[in-house]
């Protein structure tokens, strides 16, 4: 079974589009964030609380059930956090809570479940779980995880330069830069929060990202090794391996997203916005590969021969 | 060439039965053995339990439920504690500092001197003795002060750990101010803040004399005795005889017969499993220490809450029992002392606790440690007293329900002064001196992140992450064998290899396998036949071009290994940044991730190939289906 016999796409004749979408990506997530004044943080980096409740029947665990979150919130106004976001978590039957306290949360989550269960008389309620961060070291987290961006960027850099050349150091870098800020900017407008966990998938989009982009690569500069001797046209050339490698590219990027798609149905409410956000970072990175990284080596080598 | 192939064959499977040894403990553990079984081999062999456990793979905080908690010495609280005549000048300077730092990243000490002199005041006012004037000596002696807190947190976190009843906690220092504590099963942070929050509790109680310790010894292993040759009679006698008498029912304690035989029969064989003999030794050098060698520990727990021995304590030894001193330096034997159940005096009275080097009059002491106690008017009193009527006899300094140390009073103390001596190293001495004062003062610290896993949410994600693991890697074998036929199967024996060298290396390193974790072995399995996937379409490649079937393996993988090489140090190199970022759970993700490349540039590159090589030398496959 093959997918792609031998493809000739002419993917570098449509980069001005693509530079154009790219663009038009990065900008309506900036803009998205601006509106939003900045990613929404968690209580990882904004400090806070987060608890996770679950109603089970008394009498059959089992059933499925429909919590009125009014209901809930009635309680929630009665010890004063009626500013706190309440939702259902993953199904019905279990409610997110966030607020903005960080002291002594420990009573008052005890008093709250306690009375919840005595206004839920016929359900058991469970404390799944709970996570108080302080404020300082919320924002020692934010500079910790930027940082940590930053280094793998930079490391990586170092290396393609050092294996590759400048420019092509520079243009897997901008796409990851690329698939990093439309990953926030989609998270932004969907208004999911940025948490620990989203960091750590943004840090994997980073290394899949270059991977994919490096395999196109690999193959420009074997091509451009053979084919030196030759007359060549160089954006034909880097078409020629981009197309050379699309199987791999497009079944690479599919079993991985078959693997992330089975986490973010199967994996449970904890993981899935961990999963969403390395579904759209594999995404927007093999797109990026071809699309985003390739071309700027062609500008590279129009502006080479103008000047 | 066949030489060759046949080592690389014996390579892999070296490698497959090494990993799969080294994954054998966790597999042993999680799926082999039910939790009775676990609970009896803790009884009977405490050291082959713990040393299934150290081998299997960790379950982080997130699969099995427990707490994380991050907490700080709270410097601004402790220099409010430590201060002298405290005025307004005072509380102003150190509520607009503590305003400051906690908006800004400051050290709040020095904005806190800054202040103190913008408003006029002398911090030498405050903190100030005849030896600490100067303001860069007692800022210095504050930090001091609260690296000396960090620590007593520490100890008494440590002493007291086993009223948490968790089987691995940890307690760790982080950077000079920061502790670690994570409680697997425990999920009610305000106990251990209240533990932390509590004076530690200090006593000072009497040691039995010799020949009490002796007797209650010598009776409890009499007893002890009897009652393992009584269970093995009565089974020789009479094997299926459930309604025997039991144990219970010989002391007097179970008066209901026959009300549930299965139940009291299971209840009377655990009894019977804990008793052995030997449990405990008399130590020549010390009469009133017994020895408990280490792995009896839990099972002697067991046994002296036994309602039966407990009443021997009582009728042998009055009003007394046993408490339990530290592990020997070889980390062979614990001491147990029998101490007066009533204390002399408690840690409230004592004010300081100095560790000094002995002093040169005393030839006993000489050439060794001590600390020097000061205890406040009241403590001096009844410590005079206490020493006086009780000269020569022994007193146990008990910290926490732990017997720190137990010396020999030698004199009447009247002025409120004592002295330990006997201490090895200064070490010893300045531990010592922690925890008498440890006693003395709370630490103030306060809570900077806790983290707590209900064990329903920990049980769920577990089944949730492993169901996702398996559909993942079912759909990626089955994709690959349509896609790649023979040779995709191939592949999916390089992924299975894969996971179980990624498993096993965990296991070698005691890694722990957190939630992130999970999705990062499922990650691996999406991205471990990228490697595969290139070396085949290059295959593809060759052999569209005409070449042999074994010439386009040969150029296949070598042309693929520089890409599959650069690609996934890209990889690996965002892997190594995450781990180092990280706490807890994403670096068990990152860890995941690192492990799962390596394995995969292994089973891909190598394993793969060597498959297709043999098969090919021996005919078994003449055309490659790909």
């Amino acid at each position: 079974m093959r997918f792609f016999r031998n493809p000739t796409y002419k993917f570098m004749e449509v980069r001005k589009a693509a530079f154009l979408i790219s663009g038009a990506l990065v900008l309506v997530s900036i803009i998205s964030l601006i509106l939003h004044g900045g990613p929404r943080y968690s209580v990882d980096f904004r400090g806070g609380t987060f608890m996770e409740v679950r109603f089970e029947d008394k009498v059959d665990p089992e059933k499925s059930l429909n919590i009125n979150i009014g209901k809930v919130r009635q309680v929630f106004d009665e010890f004063g956090l009626g500013s706190a976001e309440i939702k259902h978590y993953g199904s019905l039957q279990e409610i997110s809570i966030r607020a903005d306290i960080t002291e002594n949360t420990d009573e008052i989550f005890h008093d709250l479940v306690k009375k919840l269960s005595e206004d839920f008389p016929e359900y058991n309620v469970i404390e799944m779980r709970k996570e108080t961060v302080g404020p300082k070291v919320g924002k020692e987290l934010v500079v910790a995880a930027v940082l940590a961006i930053l280094w793998a960027t930079v490391f990586i850099l170092i290396y393609i330069m050092w294996r590759f050349e400048l420019r092509f150091g520079i243009g897997a870098v901008v796409a990851t830069i690329h698939d990093v800020v439309v990953t926030i900017g989609i998270f932004s407008l969907l208004n999911i929060e940025i948490s620990i966990a989203i960091v750590a998938a943004l840090l994997t989009i980073v290394g899949y990202s270059l991977n994919d982009t490096i395999v196109v690569f690999d193959r420009i500069r074997e091509n451009f090794k053979t084919l030196k001797r030759e007359a060549f046209d160089y954006t034909s050339m880097i078409n020629r391996s981009i197309n050379e490698t699309l199987s791999r590219t497009i079944i690479t990027s599919g079993t991985t997203l078959l693997v992330v798609v089975v986490l973010y149905f199967f994996g449970g409410e904890v993981l899935k916005d961990f999963s969403f956000a390395l579904i759209c970072g594999i995404l927007i990175g093999t797109y990026s590969s071809i699309f985003v990284a390739s071309p700027i080596l062609v500008e590279f080598e129009f502006r080479k021969k103008t000047s | 060439m066949r030489r060759n192939i046949m080592v690389k064959i014996i390579i892999i499977f070296f490698f497959l039965f090494l990993f799969l040894y080294l994954l054998y403990p966790t597999i042993k553990f999680n799926y082999l053995m039910s939790s009775t079984a676990k609970e009896d081999l803790k009884i009977e062999d405490p050291k082959a339990y713990d040393k299934l456990i150290e081998n299997s793979i960790k379950l982080g905080l997130d699969l099995q439920g427990g707490m994380h908690v991050v907490m700080e010495v709270d410097i601004e609280e402790l220099a409010k504690a430590l201060a002298r005549n405290k005025d307004e000048r005072f509380e102003e300077a150190w509520k607009e500092s503590r305003d400051i730092v906690a908006t800004e990243d400051r050290d709040f000490l020095t904005v806190f001197a800054q202040k103190l002199e913008e408003k006029g005041a002398d911090i030498a006012r405050y903190f100030g003795t005849k030896s600490l004037k100067d303001q860069d000596e007692i800022l210095d002696y504050l930090r001091a002060q609260g690296s000396e807190a960090v620590n007593r947190s520490l100890e008494i976190l440590r002493n007291r750990v086993d009223q948490f009843g968790v089987a691995e906690p940890t307690i760790q220092k982080q950077g000079n101010k920061r502790i670690i504590i994570e409680l697997a099963g425990i999920t009610d942070p305000q106990r251990v803040r209240g533990i932390l929050g509590q004076t530690a509790l200090l006593e000072f109680r009497l040691l039995k004399d010799q020949q009490v310790t002796q007797n209650v010894a010598s009776k409890i292993n009499e007893f002890i005795q009897g009652e393992i040759t009584e269970t093995d009679s009565l089974e020789k006698e009479e094997p299926k005889d459930t309604t025997v008498v039991r144990p219970e029912e010989l002391f007097g304690e179970a008066e209901e017969t026959e009300v549930d035989t299965t139940e009291k029969d299971s209840l009377a064989l655990e009894r019977e499993k804990l008793f052995k003999e030997n449990l405990f030794f008399a130590y020549p050098g010390d009469p009133q220490r017994l020895l408990v060698p280490e792995e009896n520990e839990f099972r002697l727990k067991k046994v002296l809450e036994d309602p039966a021995i407990q009443n021997i304590i009582q009728t042998e030894g009055g009003d007394s029992e046993f408490m339990w001193g530290k592990l020997d330096p070889n980390g062979e034997y614990y001491g147990i002392y029998l101490v007066e159940k009533e204390p002399e005096l408690t840690g409230e009275t004592i004010t300081d606790a100095l560790p000094q080097p002995g002093s040169g009059y005393d030839p006993g002491s000489f050439g060794k440690f001590e600390v020097s106690l000061s205890f406040n008017d009241e403590g001096a009193r009844i410590f005079s007293r206490v020493t006086g009527a009780n000269l020569n006899k022994r007193l146990a300094i008990i910290l926490d329900r732990k017997v720190h140390s137990a010396p020999t009073i030698q004199a009447k103390i009247r002025d409120g002064r004592a002295r330990i001596t006997g201490l090895e190293t200064m070490e010893e001495a300045q531990d010592l001196s922690v925890v008498l004062k440890a006693g003395a003062l709370p630490a103030p610290v306060r809570l900077l992140e806790e983290r707590t896993v209900g064990p329903s949410l920990g049980k769920d994600s577990i089944r949730k992450g492993t169901n996702s693991a398996l559909i993942g890697l079912l759909l990626v074998a089955i994709f690959m064998i349509i896609y790649y036929k023979f040779s995709g199967f191939v592949a999916d024996i390089a992924l299975l290899l894969n996971i179980i060298i990624l498993m096993g290396v965990m296991s070698y390193f005691h890694a722990t396998l957190t939630l992130p974790g999970i999705a990062g072995i499922i990650l691996t399995i999406g991205m471990a036949v990228d490697a595969n996937v290139l070396i085949f379409e290059r295959i593809r490649e060759e052999l569209d071009k005409g070449k042999t079937v074994w010439s386009s393996i040969e150029t296949g993988y070598g042309r693929a290994l520089i890409t599959i090489l650069d690609a996934n140090v890209t990889t690996l190199i965002a892997g190594v940044v995450l781990y180092n970022f990280g706490s807890g759970p994403i670096k068990g993700f990152a860890l995941t991730l690192i492990i799962g490349i390596v394995a995969s540039m292994f089973t891909a590159i190598f394993v793969t190939r060597t498959i297709f090589e043999f098969l090919l030398q021996r005919k078994i496959l003449t055309k490659l289906s790909i």
